[in-house]
């Protein structure tokens, strides 16, 4: 065989793998689909109110909750449309959001030890969550103030990073970390002048994490972002890849560094912030789930951010029907993830220390 | 194939979502028909009167039990109330107590509680009014929630929940006769407080949990007004360090210098007095080295017009030790004697105003029994010798 054919059979070889790894991360990509729908199908089914499959599936089905304004007099209907589906939606699109933003900064800062807690965005958010209840604000007030004040910090962690001249990654993360701990100080002091029978109770709870008492307001503040900021995020997913090679060949390639890189920080922000602003604090998800959903579809950023987003809200989805459904009292799921997380992430380790952390 | 396909999960779920949200589907109240209550929050609440299906959250659970005469139509209570009610007499008035379902942990219903609420489907559900405690459950118009508030804009209104416990249960007349009961009783302690001499006792109201003390400006307003009425003073309402209940500083606390000071401690604690009177860093209070040191008794605050002439006599025999009749046992036995049909144990006693843990400190050996029975050989004596002479 001459070496012209050869070269033909290796350019089909590497076009057929090609073709199979993309059928691959298709098929990956509806599997976790699918796996996301069934785990948001059999969370409705969880709760302390007995709701059968059958009644669940006429109540989703039959009546529209769209048209369902009027009197609530059924218990099942109330059960399952005011109380687990807004709950459930919640956690999907947090999991699903957190679990994007850990992978776009992993590819972003080259290290996938990154979170999306980075720039400081959920210190500042839980100190705005904690002032709301310090001063007995409605759950609209401490997600407004959590928000406006996630926004605050990332705003201060810029300004703090440009305040270096040329700005690096290095200096935002070092203006993240001072952003964080300041108003990581902030929220102890706010603790200590909460009133320890009503408010102190209250803060830590939500300072643990939780997604108890979801309503469509917070559904509303959580899809409206995701829809905005994941979908732009997503589709930065190419320049992503860009970034991922490292400064200088991404500039080679045409890519507007620095502009890029603030433009998505500040679309992780603007997530992180919604996701604080309705359930505290939530670690863990953003660092662990990237990994996860590497080991399944490889590094390239094109199908590593969607499947990391199913994945995230697969992973979160199961921790909150372990959280609110074993033992007598809720788990705060900030814990849970925490304790699941650890070894996880230790597993994780372990499996893939082997070939490097940066497989990419 | 076009690569965007791969968004579509993603934005198909936020979009639903957020549609869902835009339309979401709303609970209309019902329209309340008689019987209406008022709750303390001023709230309309709908409620079959007297309630026959009733889940209590909230402190009141003493209250329940003392108006309604035992735990008949409670469907459940929360683990927390439970638990506290369980290490008091009452739990041994009513042993049946402990066969009435929990539900939820705390004294607050969380979201997952909402559920099992649905489920039990009570007539009234007595909540703690604060607005995260009670969101869960008005944000689905869950109907017969009473709000329960202690502090109004008048002070604290024990009268109001009393009354509202009374209307709830149906024993509107035994709340007004325990409410007469209540204002003898406590004109008693009073009275014989008449012949003390004038000096104000400095004490000072802390608490202690782990060896640690705190010191309490706000939480123990009841116990701040009963020193009040003993001619007693709580020092550290004046101080100006610190919250509404945070650490101590012990040098604050030598500054202060109380004459004694009545502890409160978890129920559960056993050595509460004794870390501190063993507390080098405490060991300079005057009211340390005096050992005056009193734990308070066992105490619903809620079961106030039962429980409070029983506090201030305590309080006033251990302030007052030489003007008031030594009774603290013989009123805790008629108190529970004729409010409950029953007759306390020497131990039951001994337990409420935590006799072994307080004879460490001066002049509680008045409330033993052993002394009681001295206390009795002697009058014999001076009657003999007066029957003599």
């Amino acid at each position: 065989m001459c070496n012209k054919e050869l070269a033909i059979i290796e350019t089909l070889q590497a076009e057929s793998r090609k073709q199979r790894a993309e059928w691959r991360g298709g098929i990956v990509m509806v599997g976790l689909f699918a796996l996301l729908c069934t785990v948001m199908i059999l969370s409705l089914r969880l709760g302390r109110y007995p709701v059968s499959v059958w009644e669940i599936v006429k109540i989703v089905f039959t009546t529209s909750p769209i048209h369902a304004k009027g009197l609530y007099s059924n218990a099942p209907r109330v059960v399952v449309e005011i109380v687990r589906i807004p709950r459930i939606l919640v956690v999907t699109l947090c999991g699903m959001g957190l679990a994007l933003s850990g992978a776009v900064m992993q590819g972003v800062f080259r290290n996938p030890l990154v979170g999306p807690e980075i720039a400081g965005v959920s210190a500042g958010a839980s100190f705005g969550g904690v002032l709301a209840m310090l001063f007995s604000l409605p759950m609209v007030g401490v997600m407004g103030l959590a928000f406006s004040f996630g926004m605050l910090a990332l705003v201060i962690a810029f300004g703090l990073a440009r305040l270096s001249g040329k700005v690096s990654m290095l200096a935002l993360v070092l203006s993240g970390v001072i952003v964080g701990a300041f108003f990581g100080a902030l929220v102890g002091l706010l603790e200590t002048l909460a009133d320890p029978a009503t408010q102190l109770p209250a803060i830590t709870y939500w300072l643990l994490g939780s997604f108890a008492g979801a309503t469509y307001q917070k559904v509303a503040v959580v899809s409206g972002t995701m829809l905005v900021a994941g979908t732009l995020l997503l589709m930065l997913r190419w320049r992503i890849n860009l970034l991922s090679l490292g400064e200088d060949d991404a500039a080679a390639l045409g890519v507007n560094v620095e502009r890029l890189r603030w433009a998505i920080i500040a679309l992780v922000s603007l997530i992180v912030a919604a996701q604080v602003s309705v359930s505290g604090g939530v670690g863990w998800v953003g660092l662990i789930i990237p990994h996860l959903a590497r080991m399944l579809v490889g590094p390239e950023h094109t199908k590593l951010l969607p499947a990391s987003a199913l994945l995230g809200g697969i992973y979160l989805l199961a921790m909150d029907d372990i959280a609110r459904s074993v033992g007598h009292q809720e788990i705060p799921i900030g814990l849970l993830t925490a304790v699941l997380g650890a070894p996880i992430f230790g597993f994780l380790f372990w499996k893939t220390q082997g070939r490097g952390w940066n497989r990419e | 194939m076009n690569r965007n396909i791969i968004l579509a999960p993603f934005i198909l779920l936020s979009f639903c979502a957020l549609l869902l949200a835009a339309f979401s589907p709303s609970v209309v109240p019902a329209p309340l028909v008689p019987p209406v209550l008022t709750d303390m929050e001023g709230s309309s609440v709908h409620v079959p009167l007297p309630a026959k299906r009733v889940l209590i959250f909230e402190q009141v659970l003493s209250v329940y039990l003392t108006l309604n005469e035992g735990p008949s139509h409670l469907l459940a209570v929360s683990q927390w109330t439970m638990d506290d009610m369980k290490r008091k007499i009452e739990g041994s008035v009513y042993p049946s107590l402990v066969k009435t379902p929990v539900v939820g942990v705390f004294m607050v219903p969380t979201e997952r509680d909402v559920e099992e609420v649905m489920r039990l489907q009570p007539d009234v559900i007595l909540s703690w009014c604060y607005p995260n405690f009670v969101d869960p459950l008005k944000a689905i118009h869950m109907s017969g929630v009473v709000g329960i508030t202690y502090t109004t804009e008048k002070g604290t209104d024990y009268a109001a929940i009393w009354r509202l416990m009374g209307a709830i249960t149906g024993r509107s007349s035994r709340t007004e006769s325990l409410l007469e009961r209540y204002a003898v009783k406590r004109q008693e302690v009073l009275s014989s407080l008449a012949a003390r001499p004038s000096k104000q006792a400095n004490m000072a109201l802390l608490s202690a949990y782990a060896g640690e003390i705190s010191i309490f400006t706000y939480w123990p307003f009841w116990l701040n007004d009963t020193l009040k009425a003993v001619g007693a003073r709580n020092d550290t309402l004046g101080m100006k360090w610190g919250g509404e209940n945070s650490q101590s500083d012990p040098e604050e606390l030598m500054l202060l210098d109380p004459d004694g000071a009545f502890v409160l401690c978890d129920i559960s604690e056993d050595d509460c007095l004794k870390n501190i009177y063993s507390d080098l860093r405490y060991g300079a209070i005057r009211a340390v080295r005096n050992h005056k040191l009193y734990r308070v008794p066992v105490y619903s605050f809620t079961n106030y017009f039962v429980e409070e002439p029983l506090l201030l006599r305590w309080c006033a025999e251990v302030l007052d030790p030489d003007v008031m009749p030594r009774r603290l046992r013989e009123e805790y036995k008629e108190t529970y004697q004729e409010v409950y049909h029953y007759s306390p144990s020497d131990d039951e006693i001994d337990k409420a105003i935590y006799m072994k843990e307080n004879l460490q400190s001066a002049g509680y050996e008045r409330f033993m029994r052993q002394a009681d029975s001295l206390q009795d050989a002697r009058g014999i004596h001076r009657g003999i010798k007066n029957i003599v002479q």
